[in-house]
């Protein structure tokens, strides 16, 4: 089994196991998580892709690609977790001050 | 079975297994961990494969950045929510099969071995203007795609201030991290500098300085030596488009006399590169600094009806 | 096989021990203040002697002392990192593991 197709395999169990998690997490940040993994799973692909050459050295496009792509994914998360920030403190701040008790906000 | 083999298996193995641990871990801080062990093994497996540039931006971006972005998190998230919805494992394990070996089809069934493009770029380098191929396809031959990314940072950042979801941290002074602070910011400067004056001849290059810069300024920010840059100033906003405007500094002289946007033509190229990674770090550095909340000195009284985020001092 | 080359792998030995230690020492520690011995003390020390051993094989004087750098640096931040963590563990009312 040469190098690539080991590291491919790895990728797409990673993007299926962290696609599944980013499903069935219920905590947004937790969903956060799996996404950047499923991610990272998918430039795995990219990168394995590039392996395939017969000189050995690698393709650099997909590598390129990659990295725009990693940065990219940095920035939607900051965002993302800067987002789910404002909605907690929004829906903290609307509890506090409704005079609900707890057990009728919970509904 | 060579060791080379064994070593590329352990890591392939271990990524999915990471992976899972990440999605099942009750607490969010071992999640976190978790995802910055992840980060740091596929930087070895990039390694691996050959894409040395790619494991020093996920080295520095991917693992470290927004593994401290994420943990960051855990001042305000909420960590006694049920960690799973409770959906069956049959269900969660068929899903993820299916999944799985779709993707698998698809991977293993495209030629092998393929040249890509490797030959076209590696043909063209002379004319490219510099000799790290990455650098080259990023700069030269996509140069397109590095200037809306650094759009979309920019965008990104802007999104972030106007969310107004940053609050001043409160945290008492640390003379330990202060002197920490003062040592390292001098180190992540220059470190930074030398990524960009390489990127032109071995892997490096704007994105790894500017991140490097990024983290320098971000421990300097968490000492209280530094604030966070705030776009309230102007040289920060001027600071923050550098980034396209060398793009647009270098490519519309060309542009004016009938060549193709971001020509640069062979002779000039080098230089127009070195150029536009210059404007890049400093808006990269600057669009991942702001993605972190600032800090402050410890309140008295934390005010929780009111934003404090124009209190910056 | 070199003497370089089994002073090397020697030492790679040796430092794979010291993490596997540490690893054991996190697992197995009872508080957090115990814990963060086994990752800086025993971690660090393992980062020194992977650092040694790959020093022997470096193809340049400057390539060893970039890794020497390295292993600096992250003494440096690890015991940074350790103090601050304690700090805060104390802060938040951790009380040390005394006993049997």
């Amino acid at each position: 089994m040469s190098q690539w197709i080991l590291y491919a395999a790895s990728a797409a169990a990673t993007v299926a196991i962290a696609g599944v998690g980013a499903f069935v997490a219920v905590e947004p940040v937790r969903r956060l998580l799996s996404i950047n993994i499923a991610y990272s799973g998918v430039f795995m692909a990219f990168v394995a892709l590039a392996r395939r050459t017969t000189s050995g050295e690698a393709d650099p496009v997909p590598h390129a690609l990659v990295l725009t792509g990693i940065v990219v994914s940095v920035s939607s998360t900051a965002l993302a977790l800067s987002l789910t920030r404002r909605l907690v403190r929004a829906t903290e701040r609307s509890g506090r001050d409704s005079s609900s008790s707890p057990d009728e906000r919970e509904a | 079975m060579t060791f080379d083999w064994l070593l590329d298996a352990t890591v392939a193995a271990a990524l999915p297994l990471v992976a899972w641990t990440v999605a099942r871990s009750v607490a969010l801080s071992r999640a976190i961990v978790l995802f910055i062990a992840f980060g740091l093994l596929s930087a070895l497996a990039w390694t691996r494969l050959g894409a040395i540039d790619v494991a020093l931006v996920e080295a520095s971006v991917g693992a470290g950045l927004s593994g401290a972005l994420v943990m960051s998190a855990l001042s305000w998230a909420n960590l006694d929510e049920a960690t799973v919805a409770r959906r069956s494992v049959i269900a969660r394990a068929f899903v993820a099969a299916a999944i799985a070996l779709c993707l698998g089809a698809v991977l293993l069934g495209v030629p092998d071995p393929s040249e890509g493009l490797l030959g076209d770029v590696s043909a063209n380098l002379g004319d490219a203007g510099v000799h790290q191929p990455i650098t080259a396809v990023l700069m030269s031959y996509r140069g397109y795609d590095t200037l809306f990314e650094l759009v979309v940072l920019i965008s990104a950042a802007l999104t972030i201030g106007a969310a107004k979801s940053a609050r001043l941290e409160a945290r008492p002074g640390s003379d330990l991290l202060r002197a920490l602070a003062d040592a390292l910011l001098p180190l992540c400067i220059v470190l930074s500098a030398y990524f960009l004056w390489r990127g032109s001849n071995a892997p490096g290059g704007a994105f790894q300085g500017g991140a490097v810069l990024a983290g320098g300024v971000l421990v300097s920010t968490l000492a209280e030596r530094l604030r966070r840059p705030r776009l309230t100033v102007w040289w920060i906003r001027a600071a923050l488009v550098l980034g396209p405007a060398s793009f647009l500094l270098v490519g519309m002289p060309r542009f004016v006399e009938g060549a193709p946007f971001l020509e640069y033509g062979p002779q000039s190229a080098s230089r127009a590169i070195f150029a536009i990674e210059l404007g890049s770090l400093v808006t990269i550095a600057l669009v991942l600094a702001s993605f972190f909340p600032g800090v402050g000195p410890l309140e008295t009284a934390p005010d929780a009806s009111s934003e404090r985020t124009r209190g910056h001092r | 096989m070199t003497v370089s080359g089994v002073f090397s792998a020697g030492f790679l030995l040796a430092g794979a021990f010291f993490f596997l230690a540490g690893t054991v020492g996190i697992l197995r520690f009872p508080d957090i203040f115990t814990r963060l011995h086994a990752v800086t003390k025993a971690d660090n020390l393992g980062l020194g002697l992977v650092t040694v051993s790959l020093m022997l094989e470096a193809p340049s004087y400057a390539a060893a002392l970039d890794l020497a750098i390295v292993w600096l640096l992250v003494l440096l931040w690890s015991s940074v990192a350790a103090q601050l963590v304690a700090r805060d563990a104390l802060d938040r009312g951790e009380v040390p593991w005394r006993g049997a």
